[in-house]
């Protein structure tokens, strides 16, 4: 595979930046992991947690959410390696929020569901 | 004064705490593709008590073992992205430092998020044939 173009660019960040930058990469990507895991134990260990229709569709968003995150989580390290070779402020990113509102509503749900099953 | 020696690592262990890391991603990749393994044991098993087997049943079986062998390969790749990883991580600071050394990293990466969404790719359609 060709090595993209902006490896070439700006200056070789201190390594350190740099493994720092892979670590908060894999950290978005077990989180990704995190949530195919819940997703399938959920459908697996808690068949009675809502009917099954409703119950494979919540545990489908959750997979395809983990899809997105490994995705999404690559270009954010591609975009803040750009962003420290060229010595530019690193990106914004929603990625934060947008998980912390997926996670939450995602408890929420699922709390509610417990509830409601008893 | 003598000029202090070339470090040998890291004093932040910065190195160690990445290769950790990949440690505990493969982790988190093993718990999941456990979980859709148990869903085709136990779609083998359910089916296998009830005695005779309908056709769908073997076709679900059949595509639940799919979906296993794919949990297994994307594992597989994410293990040897780690191996690859750690093995460049502990070749010392100066290798780190070395401009030769950068483009490894991309293509890791690239590999790694391809197989989570294969693995992501394998759990929707286990879910859909654990229906």
């Amino acid at each position: 595979m060709r090595e993209p173009a902006w490896r070439r660019t700006g200056k070789t960040p201190d390594y350190r930046f740099s493994l720092a930058n892979e670590r908060t990469f894999l950290a978005w990507v077990r989180t990704a992991l995190a949530l195919l895991a819940g997703a399938v134990a959920i459908d697996q260990l808690a068949p009675e947690i809502a009917p099954p229709v409703i119950r494979i569709i919540l545990c489908m968003v959750l997979a395809v959410i983990g899809a997105v995150l490994a995705i999404v989580s690559y270009r954010r390290w591609a975009h803040q390696e750009q962003a420290m070779r060229n010595d530019e402020e690193l990106p914004h990113s929603w990625l934060m929020l947008g998980m912390t509102v997926i996670v939450s509503l995602a408890g929420i749900i699922f709390a509610v569901l417990i509830m409601v099953k008893r | 004064m003598a000029p202090s020696p070339a470090p040998v690592r890291d004093p932040g262990l910065q190195p160690e705490r990445t290769a950790l890391s990949w440690r505990r991603t493969i982790m988190s990749a093993v718990v999941a593709s456990i979980l859709i393994w148990r869903g085709w044991f136990h779609s083998l098993n359910g089916g296998g008590a009830g005695g005779a087997l309908a056709a769908g049943d073997s076709a679900h079986m059949v595509g639940l073992g799919i979906c296993a062998a794919i949990a297994c390969l994307t594992t597989i790749t994410l293990v040897v992205c780690a191996v690859v990883r750690i093995r460049l991580l502990h070749a010392g600071v100066a290798a780190l430092e070395s401009e030769d050394h950068l483009g490894v990293p991309t293509l890791i990466l690239r590999t790694a998020s391809a197989a989570i969404v294969a693995l992501a790719a394998a759990t929707v359609c286990a879910l859909v044939l654990g229906m």
